[in-house]
């Protein structure tokens, strides 16, 4: 084989597989949910690979704290009665968080802080909303004013709050099953 | 045939326990959305509601007033006066713009008005919904507006222009976190916020890329009640 030969087909190989030594295995998401091949700009991981699980605790203690201080001043005014109903929520919060871990791509279940386990996969938005007519205002408002700073202030740069954790959030269906149920 | 020993006693059981029965059924007929839809058992929005009122918003917790902090200069709210505006002053307020306000039943103190034209909040970007908050003496304990638009520069000149206004007029805010206003465009959940706190008076101005267009929320509220 002549040496031109062989150096066409290395810079062949090395554009379809990334290199002619030693092939690097490619990145593989711990789970499978919705986003779980949506990569943040900082790490080319999914969100949960790339912030692991006490950062989603984190993220969803800033939230409840977030809501709980909303409720607190203004009732379910701005937030519509996704939060006011909830009779148990330690609950409530282990099975968000299991849900926003499953769709970031991490796995299925997890067991919370409470030591309970809870299934992310398989959540229904839409039953879970249904009854309570959220508007779009509300839903809004529960975007720019609790998960934007849950996610800020968690220590998540913009560029990946951007990137790996709005899409879920904005995408229309999902925005669909929540709102005017 | 033997007759029993306490036939009063098991009339009486058979009684009570029938009643239970029929009373739990009839409670949890009340509690079925179709049923509370069919008797008109619904709150403005439509939302299903129990006849008895469980579930209605209780009074809203006393807030703490925070002595360490100094008074606001004044306190802006889009043309309103926190703890002086009553809900009879929104309603004419309401009247003179076309505006339509509606309370709910289970919680009077708060009233939404959708569609608020911009004139009518004093600014230049109309307002897809207004909140306003009564507290237990009747006046207005905060506002809360959300305005949409597709394009960023209406929302980054109306946060330009609400955050030099309540400046001026309140004080230095305690946080401002704006580097992302002039890159609200590169990518959703971009935003910039202005936060203040006094005394008396609490604001929070948001502008956000929402993916799907541009947002500004406000908050303006007392701390007094």
């Amino acid at each position: 084989m002549s040496i031109t030969r062989i150096l066409f087909l290395c810079a062949a190989t090395t554009t379809l597989a990334g290199g002619c030594g030693e092939e690097e295995p490619g990145y593989q998401p711990t789970g499978k949910g919705p986003a779980a091949n949506l990569l943040c700009t900082s790490s080319d991981m999914n969100a949960f690979d790339t912030y692991g699980a006490e950062a989603f605790v984190a993220v969803n203690e800033k939230i409840f704290t977030l809501v709980t201080e909303e409720l607190t001043a203004n009732g379910e005014t701005n937030l519509g009665a996704s939060f006011s109903g909830v009779a148990d929520f330690d609950t409530f919060k282990g099975r968000l968080a299991a849900f926003l871990v499953f769709v970031y791509g991490g796995p299925d279940r997890i067991e919370y802080t409470d030591g309970k386990t809870y299934e992310g996969i398989n959540q229904n938005m839409t039953a879970a909303h249904t009854g309570m007519a959220i508007t779009n205002e509300q839903y809004d408002y529960f975007v720019a004013n609790v998960i934007v700073p849950a996610l800020t202030s968690s220590g998540v740069p913009m560029e990946d709050v951007g990137s790996c954790f709005a899409p879920p959030v904005t995408d229309a269906a999902f925005k669909a099953s929540i709102v005017g149920k | 045939m033997t007759a029993p020993r306490h036939p009063n006693l098991r009339r009486w059981a058979l009684l009570a326990a029938g009643s239970l029965v029929g009373f739990t059924a009839i409670a949890g007929a009340m509690h079925i959305p179709s049923v509370q839809h069919a008797m008109g058992w619904v709150d403005a929005s439509g939302e299903p509601v129990c006849p008895f009122g469980h579930g209605a918003a209780g009074p809203r917790a006393p807030r703490v007033v925070d002595t360490s902090l100094p008074p606001a200069g004044s306190r802006p709210a889009l043309g309103f006066a926190l703890d002086t505006t009553t809900r009879a002053d929104l309603d004419v307020w309401a009247a003179d713009h076309g505006v339509t306000c509606t309370a709910k039943p289970r919680d009077p103190n708060v009233v939404s008005c959708a569609a608020v034209p911009a004139a009518a909040l004093g600014s230049n970007l109309d307002a897809t919904t207004a909140w306003f908050e009564f507290g237990a003496a009747g006046t207005l304990a905060s506002i809360k507006t959300t305005r949409r638009a597709d394009t960023s520069a209406p929302v980054t000149s109306e946060y330009r222009a609400t955050t030099a206004v309540v400046s001026a007029h309140a004080g230095t805010p305690t946080r401002v976190d704006d580097a992302h206003l002039a890159i609200l465009d590169r990518g959703a959940f971009h935003q910039a916020v202005a936060e203040y706190k006094f005394r008396d008076y609490r604001a929070v101005i948001r502008a956000t890329n929402m993916g799907d267009g541009f947002l500004l929320t406000e908050q303006y509220a007392s701390s007094l009640q």
